[in-house]
């Protein structure tokens, strides 16, 4: 399809849970210490693919995707950012210290960082919690190649945000609350002048909202927006994490995405 | 680990002239393995009974609207609507690859008009590296009032000989369980020439979105898979069983090698293992696995030996 797609270096791997703390209400910090070999190529966007369930018990049926929050290219230390929504994600978060995950992956196409960006915008929606995970890793190679990044995040309400102590200190941390009429795309138009690169995240709705408003700036920045699909097998076989390109029809999330283009995407 | 003097060797067209003989019955269903290269990371694709990749139509498809998938109690929805690039890019890329495979490939077909069944049939013919063509059957038929060919005897009969007459390989055709009387339709498709049948296919089903009070699906109505529709596939089997002499391959909701026993227990020649693998990715080589240990710890030397055990004796 002419498309960039990712070296296959996906794996099946057996994650032990290092450290869990629920860092806002109903969003939780899962550390892991996961094979050094499957975490070497994983990119920032990335997911991991996991059971999340009593092994010898078909229900849940499905793995649940989630991002890599955070990965160590050389070492096995990483992480996912769990947002409490329903029984797996429940499941997980209630796993303790010393637990061990059944996980595929790394899967899917992350964002990519250009070389001669200087000024990165990242822009987070969601419906309660923002979808801040598949963006962490990026913000934290970004701070180190000592860009200037400013992140925008848009919450329900303040008790749902992610804590500041997540990121490098270097990001400009913006947050905007629904609960108090504000949202962040209400106030992305200034920067989009500033960004070499806008980096964004959240549901449909929201990046639609996005698209919308920086569709109006000329000229338009490129936007990379990492999306969510039910998933039932995240390796590419099954078509059903279908999304609208506007050139090529359905791709999926799970191998073409889960970053696309937004400036390609049918929302 | 088995005894290697287990035989596990089936043969699912013994009338035809190519033959189908697999080193051992456990498949993967259509629609759930790909084109067979994209599990190669996670398990030894090398291992398997056979292959049966993604159903292929005549023209690409784009598929149906999203959202495609949702999960439901012990198993999934889906209304993938076939997307697929056609017939000629799925023989010209993946072919030659299969064609050095020691895993046979069997190309799962579907079409909406006799027409097309025998034009998928003939071109699949002529292209080297497909051991058989499974016949999806669970699609409307446009040419008459857009039922699915499956939902009658007279009509998946059509479908079968529009397939059998335009090849040589060994044709299985896939029943669809959403009908009246599976064994009169099963009847029907030996009849008109088929060589082995396989089923069942998802069962219709759907959901609703509770916060939108719609139907969750895009396209409203979906195939339940997975464990929940086990024991409808069993009976199916069992039935099927009873009323042809053509071998059978078990489809539904087998995930572990239990299930599979109760499948070929049931009548069932050989077992496709589909969703499962979603789950488990090697959830068809640990049915394969726990099969032979099985065998072994009962102290049998032939599948066959358990083939229709739980079939009424004649
Ligand atoms: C590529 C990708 C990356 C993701 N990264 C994260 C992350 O880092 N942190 C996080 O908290 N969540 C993430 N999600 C969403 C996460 O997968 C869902 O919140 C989770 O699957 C919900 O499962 P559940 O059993 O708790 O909820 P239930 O509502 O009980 O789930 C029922 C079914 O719907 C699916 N589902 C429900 N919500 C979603 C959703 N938003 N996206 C996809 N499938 C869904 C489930 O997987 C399951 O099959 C990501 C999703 C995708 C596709
Ligand atoms: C996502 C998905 C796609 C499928 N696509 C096809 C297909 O293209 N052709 C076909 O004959 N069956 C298709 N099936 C049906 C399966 O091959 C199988 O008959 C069914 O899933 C029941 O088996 P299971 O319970 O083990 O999954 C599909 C099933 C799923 C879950
Ligand atoms: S989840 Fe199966 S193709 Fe993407």
């Amino acid at each position: 399809m002419g498309l960039h797609q990712t070296e296959d270096n996906l794996q099946q791997f057996t994650a032990t849970i290092t450290n869990h703390r629920e860092v806002a209400h109903n969003l939780v910090w899962v550390g892991l210490r996961a094979p050094a070999a499957a975490l070497r190529e994983a990119r920032a966007g990335q997911f991991v693919f996991v059971r999340c369930g009593d092994p010898a018990s078909f229900d849940p049926y499905l793995r649940r995707p989630f991002s890599l929050a955070a990965f160590d290219v050389d070492g096995e230390s990483a992480a996912l950012l769990v947002r409490v929504s329903g029984r797996g994600s429940r499941w997980l978060t209630e796993r303790v210290e010393g637990e061990q995950l059944d996980m595929i992956g790394p899967l899917g196409n992350g964002y990519r960082l250009d070389e001669r960006s200087r000024h990165l915008l990242a822009i987070v929606g969601g419906e309660r919690q923002p979808h801040l995970a598949p963006l962490l890793p990026l913000l934290k190679s970004a701070a180190a190649r000592e860009l200037s990044v400013t992140l925008l995040i848009e919450a329900e309400r303040e008790a749902y945000l992610p804590p500041a102590s997540l990121l490098p200190p270097e990001v400009e941390y913006q947050t905007f609350f629904r609960e108090a009429g504000d949202s962040a795309i209400a106030h992305i138009k200034p920067l989009l002048g500033w960004a070499d690169q806008v980096v964004a995240a959240g549901p449909d709705d929201f990046l639609a909202a996005l698209k919308k408003v920086a569709g109006a700036v000329y000229p338009r920045p490129d936007i990379q927006a990492s999306v969510e699909r039910p998933m039932a097998c995240a390796v590419g076989v099954c078509l059903g994490c279908a999304v609208e390109n506007e050139r090529v029809g359905y791709l999926r999330a799970c191998r073409e995405g889960p970053v696309f283009d937004l400036w390609k995407m049918v929302l | 680990m088995p005894r290697p003097t287990i035989n596990l060797r089936v043969e699912l067209a013994p009338d035809n002239e190519h033959g189908l003989s697999l080193r051992n019955p456990v498949l993967v269903a259509s629609g759930t393995f790909g084109y067979g290269t994209e599990y190669g990371r996670l398990m030894d694709v090398h291992r398997l009974g056979a292959i049966i990749c993604k159903g292929t139509t005549v023209e690409e498809r784009d598929g149906n609207l999203p959202p495609r998938t949702v999960e439901t109690a012990a198993g999934m929805l889906n209304s993938i609507g076939l997307q697929n690039r056609g017939i000629a890019t799925l023989l010209k890329d993946y072919a030659p690859k299969w064609a050095r495979w020691s895993t046979p490939v069997i190309v799962n077909i579907a079409a909406e008009s006799l027409h097309d069944y025998a034009e998928l049939a003939y071109q699949v013919d002529t292209t080297p590296g497909i051991a058989g063509i499974e016949v999806n059957i669970s699609c409307p038929n446009i040419d008459n009032g857009s039922l699915p060919f499956a939902s009658n005897p007279q009509s998946a009969a059509a479908a079968t000989r529009a397939v059998v007459e335009a090849t040589s390989l060994p044709v299985i055709v896939k029943l669809s369980p959403n009908v009246g009387d599976i064994a009169a339709i099963a009847a029907a498709v030996e009849e008109a020439g088929a060589d082995a049948i396989s089923l069942i296919n998802t069962v219709l089903g759907m959901a609703v979105d509770i916060t939108t009070r719609q139907p969750t699906l895009g396209a409203k109505l979906g195939g339940l898979s997975g464990p929940a529709i086990k024991p409808i596939a069993l009976r199916m089997v069992w039935q099927v069983a009873q009323a042809v002499s053509i071998p059978i391959i078990g489809i539904g909701g087998i995930a572990s090698p239990a299930d599979a026993i109760e499948f070929l227990m049931a009548g069932a020649t050989a077992v496709q293992v589909g969703s499962a693998t979603f789950t488990n990715p090697r959830a068809a080589l640990d049915v394969l696995d726990g099969l032979s240990a099985w065998l072994h710890a009962e102290g049998i030397e032939d599948v066959h030996e358990i083939i229709g055990a739980a079939l009424p004796p004649q």
